[in-house]
């Protein structure tokens, strides 16, 4: 009971939420044992604030959660939520106060044990997390490239984020506060942790910000936590607050969201008379706090102030032949010149030294994920594959599993564009000696149709439209060649898939890459090839998180199919499922 | 009407702010990009100069001009600084 010393938690917990009936769910999933790892579920109370939603969030929703967990109401739905929040950490006991102004946001597994850890290294210690977004951006910026719900949910259902909630970082990608890496300055925490007596000393959150949903508030109180005297601040790596999108679906959700940020920064420049601005503080760091930390903190984009490639010498030449390869189909071994490029081409002037620095390092977190191609701006990374290496480093691990299992079949890759995929299917089975299987290439080598009646949403990014999309039979058989890898074992297979697969003297396939982007060519591919696929392999969809149109694809096939192993996202694009295979262990 | 200096000297202060650099060290001459301030940061600017100005300003004002000489001069030819 709250104000019951005997029965206090040591920590109060308090989330703010207004209208999240679609997100708060899986935040509170993510505040709950067992899904949190190494905390008791009687060391920690939860209270969700809501500020007056439509339809009042109960406590008794989420009693499968077994969590300590109070729910305020409060009437009217004011526009500010932050006296409601300042009134129910005062109403809680918990010598640790915790703080999560958006409860859009899901926990990684480790954040409320490692802040309980923290939180007891002093008495004037705060504990704060990165606060990542879910999607292939900030959200600010990728919902006006597309992102959306449906999007999100997507990712998430393909991600089993319940059973390791660690693979949220395969699908977030960039923190709001935090722009220089994990161990850059913070602007903010939107799961911060402190000792009650420091939030008493603070007064809480400063009710002069009355904006929506609290405005610069939470900058605010960091920024003025972070100013008190004898401070330490940690902050967790490999642990992280995901901001799923919320407020709404609007089509101009990208555009209200720079404006909301805009309209923080006026009212932060009233209250306080001075832009916000990142912590002036040197910062503690703990973490990773496991293995399954350590992962997610080696592989989140932003740990990398280098290129994925670029690692030290020695290692078996067999390896290191096709760590290079990797590298140079990235172009990950000349993301300067390509930085200094796209500065030039968008804008005439030369760009300055710390500008390209910047735009390199910008180029590595979105070689990484393969988020570096905007049809509409014709913009394509200088590289022979625009996979990223996230989904390179998939292909692969799913080649070397064929092979290792004696998995049975060829390798082909349907839409090719430069061929680096396939490069490297082809270059891994040189590596190990393969002769015996052959890499397809399945592709118009003249871009791609034009949308199909009734299945393509009438997406057209055909030649006409997307010159950068159609490269020449050619030019790939050319960018081959220059790796020397052209030969009996690389076939080719020129036209619509249509056409070309259901007929394909193709027997037996280990890997099915499928790179098709449409309804139409995603369907025209498992169509034609999905039976040919042995058991134990693998079929990978490239665009399945983006493009509504390729997820209705593989689903209307796996449903038709009755398919039913496990479909995983790779990143935000790619998703890939294993048949079935005997030899399978349980 | 806010004079062009007036509205230079506010957003110095907020640049050095922002960038957490002294206000002697802001050259109004000097090329954003080499102050490292990126996209997000223009929009915090931008929600600054909002807020000086008093009217509404788009975030791709700040990203059309390397300095913020280059920014006053458009803002005095567009009649919003005197």
């Amino acid at each position: 009971m709250p104000g019951d010393p005997a029965a206090a938690p040591q920590l109060s917990l308090v989330v703010g939420c207004f209208e999240m009936q679609r997100e708060l769910p899986r935040t509170l999933h993510t505040l709950a044992v067992p899904y949190q790892h190494g905390v008791r579920q009687e060391q920690y109370e939860v209270v969700v604030v809501d500020n007056g939603s439509t339809v009042p969030v109960t406590a008794a929703q989420f009693a499968a959660l077994n969590l300590n967990l109070r729910v305020v109401h409060v009437p009217g739905a004011p526009h500010s939520p932050l006296p409601a929040l300042n009134r129910a950490v005062a109403e809680t006991s918990g010598g640790i106060v915790g703080m999560m102004i958006d409860g859009a946001r899901m926990l990684s597994p480790g954040v409320l044990d490692a802040a309980l850890r923290m939180s007891q290294t002093g008495p004037r210690t705060i504990v704060a997390t990165l606060n990542f977004h879910l999607g292939p951006d900030l959200q600010w910026i990728s919902l006006q490239q597309g992102y959306n719900q449906t999007i999100e949910d997507r990712l998430l259902d393909a991600i089993d984020w319940r059973q390791d909630g660690y693979r949220l970082f395969d699908i977030g990608v960039r923190p709001d506060n935090c722009k220089d890496g994990w161990f850059g300055a913070l602007s903010e925490s939107n799961a911060l942790f402190m000792p009650r007596a420091l939030w008493d000393e603070l007064d809480g959150y400063d009710t002069a910000f009355s904006s929506p949903g609290g405005g610069a508030a939470n900058v605010d109180l960091f920024g003025r936590a972070t100013a008190l005297a004898d401070i330490r601040l940690v902050v967790l790596l490999g642990e992280a607050s995901f901001h799923q999108v919320h407020g709404g679906v609007s089509t101009n959700a990208g555009a209200l969201a720079v404006q909301r940020l805009k309209e923080h920064s006026r009212e932060m420049l009233r209250v306080r008379g001075k832009v916000w601005s990142r912590a002036r503080v040197e910062a503690t760091y703990y973490g990773p706090t496991g293995a399954a930390a350590l992962a997610a903190f080696e592989r989140a984009p932003l740990s990398r102030t280098r290129p994925h490639g670029v690692r030290p010498g020695g290692g078996p030449i067999a390896t290191r032949y096709i760590d290079l390869v990797k590298t140079v189909l990235l172009n990950e071994h000349g993301l300067e010149r390509e930085a200094q490029l796209g500065l030039l081409r968008a804008d005439s002037a030369a760009p300055t030294p710390v500008e390209i620095t910047r735009a390199a390092q910008r180029l590595v977190w979105s070689r990484m994920r393969g988020q570096d191609v905007d049809v509409a701006a014709h913009r394509v990374p200088l590289a022979y594959t625009m996979i990223g290496r996230a989904r390179l480093e998939n292909l692969a691990a799913c080649v070397a599993t064929v092979l290792e299992d004696g998995i049975p079949g060829d390798l082909i890759e349907c839409g090719v564009w430069r061929g680096g995929a396939a490069m490297l299917m082809r270059a891994l089975l040189a590596e190990r000696g393969v002769t015996d299987r052959r890499v397809w290439l399945a592709d118009s080598f003249s871009g791609l149709p034009l949308p199909r009646a009734g299945t393509d949403d009438g997406v057209d990014i055909s030649a006409a439209v997307a010159p950068e999309l159609a490269v020449s039979l050619e030019q790939v058989q050319a960018n081959f060649a220059a790796f020397g890898l052209l030969d009996h074992q690389v076939c080719f297979l020129r036209g619509w898939f249509a056409d070309t697969l259901p007929q394909a003297p193709i027997g037996t396939l280990a890997v099915l890459r499928v790179d098709g982007d449409l309804y139409s060519s995603t369907m025209d591919v498992l169509e034609a090839l999905y039976d040919r696929v042995a058991p134990g392999g693998f079929v990978i969809i490239d665009d399945y998180g983006p493009l509504d149109q390729c997820a209705r694809a593989v689903h209307d096939f796996r449903d038709r199919r009755g398919i039913t192993e496990p479909l995983e996202m790779i990143d935000c694009d790619g998703a890939v499922w294993r048949r079935a295979w005997p030899g399978q262990s349980a | 009407m806010l004079t062009a200096d007036e509205v230079k000297v506010r957003m110095t202060a907020n640049i050095a702010e922002l960038l957490d650099r002294p206000v002697d060290e802001i050259d109004p001459a000097a090329d954003f990009g080499d102050y490292g301030l990126d996209s997000a940061d223009a929009v915090l600017l931008a929600g600054a100069l909002e807020e000086i100005l008093d009217r509404e300003v788009e975030p791709t004002i700040l990203l059309r001009h390397r300095t913020l000489t280059g920014l006053i001069d458009e803002l005095t030819s567009a009649g919003m600084v005197g």
